[in-house]
């Protein structure tokens, strides 16, 4: 008997009026992707990025794992003059002895006060 | 499994490693020129070299690569990326690629890739 695949998991279901219908982070076996935005945006990028990576800490720790863990990262700045600020939450967020590859990149944005959009990847 | 880190440090600003291994996947990321003084072809072609690095340390070669991310600060780059890339990859087992432009987050930086692979899978 073969064994049944393993189940994808969906974490943070989004949808509504003028909103893309989503999962803000799903997991397939031990691997998860996580992509998000702040929910405050009239906050400074510092703020949104805190915003994004407490959202991350949850759904990390909903599938099992945590920041330690984390493989890619890839960044999205609204205006490129805000990367001080982003990587000031980064640095106190990331844990320095298991930082992720990371790329970003300067992007317009769905709506015009996210200044940061991050996608993560991690295993558990 | 354990994670595998290389080239730890924050040189962009930010706490980042440069690759990240984990089981038979390979992530190389945010990888820019080290001499940016030089065109576009020139950055490409350091890059280049820090991948092939990186495939090397982490028991990858260029020939594992799944799939690879360009960014380049302006799309009248392309031809001369191009190129470089063209002589970089083996023809007959080329991975996926995408390119598009942006501002990257130092006005010398005018090319940064970022690559997946998978080690021990190529013929």
């Amino acid at each position: 008997m073969t064994a049944p695949e393993p189940k994808i998991e969906r974490y943070g279901h989004v949808e509504g009026p003028g909103r893309p219908t989503m999962s803000l982070g799903v997991a397939q076996g031990d691997w998860i992707s996580i992509c998000t935005t702040a929910k405050n945006r009239p906050a400074g990028a510092e703020d949104q990025t805190r915003q994004i990576f407490a959202a991350f800490d949850g759904y990390l720790a909903q599938a099992g794992t945590d920041k330690s863990k984390l493989l890619t990262a890839q960044v999205w700045l609204r205006d490129m003059a805000d990367y001080d600020a982003m990587n000031a939450a980064w640095n106190d967020w990331i844990d320095p002895a298991n930082p992720p590859t990371r790329s970003c990149m300067r992007a317009d944005m769905a709506r015009p006060d996210t200044l940061v959009e991050i996608r993560i990847t991690a295993v558990r | 499994m354990s994670i595998e880190r290389l080239d730890i440090n924050d040189a962009t600003g930010a706490i980042t490693s440069r690759c990240v291994a984990y089981g038979d996947m390979v992530h190389i990321g945010g990888i820019t020129a080290r001499d940016t003084n030089g065109d576009v072809a020139a950055q490409m072609r350091d890059i280049l070299d820090t991948v092939d690095g990186y495939l090397t340390q982490t028991g990858a070669t260029r020939n594992d690569v799944l799939t690879v991310q360009v960014w380049i600060k302006d799309m009248a780059l392309f031809a001369d990326m191009t190129a470089v890339w063209n002589d970089w990859v083996d023809p007959e087992i080329p991975p996926a690629r995408a390119c598009v432009s942006g501002d990257l987050y130092r006005p010398d930086i005018l090319v940064e890739v970022t690559v997946t692979a998978v080690r021990g899978k190529a013929a």
